[in-house]
């Protein structure tokens, strides 16, 4: 094993994200070790001892790996909080284009509670939005607030927005079931989108909460 | 003159030898060393997040462009980070004005 590759392994080693953005920092701090090494040849040392200065002047790998972490944990956060906000606007479209479109008998006779657990997705949606759009600022002026606050508020606030969407749902569907057979596959169709999309999104933001966990900060 | 001296300045530092034109990581870290006669001597490594963050805040961008024959990521100085410069720039007169003033005695 090389000095350089030693570098380059305990990076490795230590570095959680998204595949393609580590692969892309990976490669970079590569070419920078290698044109280091380049330059000290260039300079007259041996190609051994180039590498070795060119490892020694690089710092403390795992130092380096958690500033890394920082930028990618943001990274995935940034992302995150651009499909949440894509994720959120689709299903509100989707559900209010069903509701207006579903012709009047097709919903037994919804009773009080549906305009309540209506307003309480409404409010679970605005407010899940809210925070990732909160989430998307923070993480956009890099400097000022550290990030793995940004990534986790992000977390929490999907993890809490889409189960109170969830359950206000189901008791909707519970309570106000299409009766017209011409309009039931659609709205089963529509939930398996809006379930698909839920889990992922709860997964995004279980990701978004291990990679920002307390033990990383920046 | 270590990390330690510099931290708190690598961001500035780094856009203001962007500001000469385009660069990848090590052509950085050279320029750093040539412009301060060799008095910087910061771990190359701590280049890499900070130029990840700069990215972040879209004050430089980042591609991958083949140099001298190899693929490289060079960055550029954004439009915003040009003002983001200029900003840290007055700052940094004003601070120096104002320790000189008072470092340098008088009444």
């Amino acid at each position: 094993m090389t000095a350089q590759s030693s570098v380059l392994d305990r990076l490795d080693r230590s570095l959680r994200g998204p595949r393609r953005a580590r692969a892309d920092m990976l490669a970079e701090v590569r070419d920078g070790l290698e044109d280091a090494t380049d330059a000290y040849c260039a300079a007259g040392l041996p190609p051994a001892v180039a590498r070795q200065r060119a490892e020694e002047e690089f710092g403390d790998a795992e130092v380096i790996a958690a500033e890394l972490q920082t930028e990618l944990t943001a990274r995935y956060g940034l992302r995150s909080a651009l499909l949440l906000a894509v994720v959120l606007g689709a299903l509100t479209l989707l559900w209010d284009l069903i509701w207006q479109l579903a012709p009047a008998t097709a919903w037994r006779n919804p009773g009080p509670l549906i305009p309540v657990l209506s307003s309480v997705v409404d409010t679970a949606s605005l407010l899940t939005a809210g925070c990732g759009a909160v989430a998307l600022v923070l993480l956009a002026v890099a400097n000022r607030v550290p990030s793995t606050w940004a990534v986790r508020l992000l977390g929490w606030a999907v993890i809490a927005g889409v189960g109170v969407i969830a359950v206000a749902s189901v008791a909707m569907h519970v309570t106000g079931v299409p009766q017209h057979p011409a309009y039931v596959p659609t709205v089963v169709a529509a939930s398996g989108v809006s379930v698909v999309l839920g889990v992922w999104l709860v997964v995004r933001a279980v990701r978004c909460l291990h990679l920002a966990g307390p033990h990383r900060e920046g | 003159m270590d990390a330690s001296d510099v931290r708190g300045h690598l961001d500035g530092l780094l856009l203001a030898v962007l500001e000469s034109g385009p660069l990848h990581g090590y052509g950085i870290i050279e320029a750093l060393q040539r412009r301060s006669g060799g008095a910087l001597q910061l771990p190359t490594g701590t280049v890499y997040p900070a130029l990840r963050r700069l990215e972040r805040a879209r004050w430089i961008e980042g591609t991958w462009t083949v140099v001298d024959g190899r693929k490289r990521r060079v960055y550029t100085l954004s439009p915003a980070g040009k003002k983001e410069l200029a900003r840290r720039r007055s700052e940094w007169v004003r601070f120096t004005g104002v320790i000189g003033t008072v470092l340098g005695g008088g009444a």
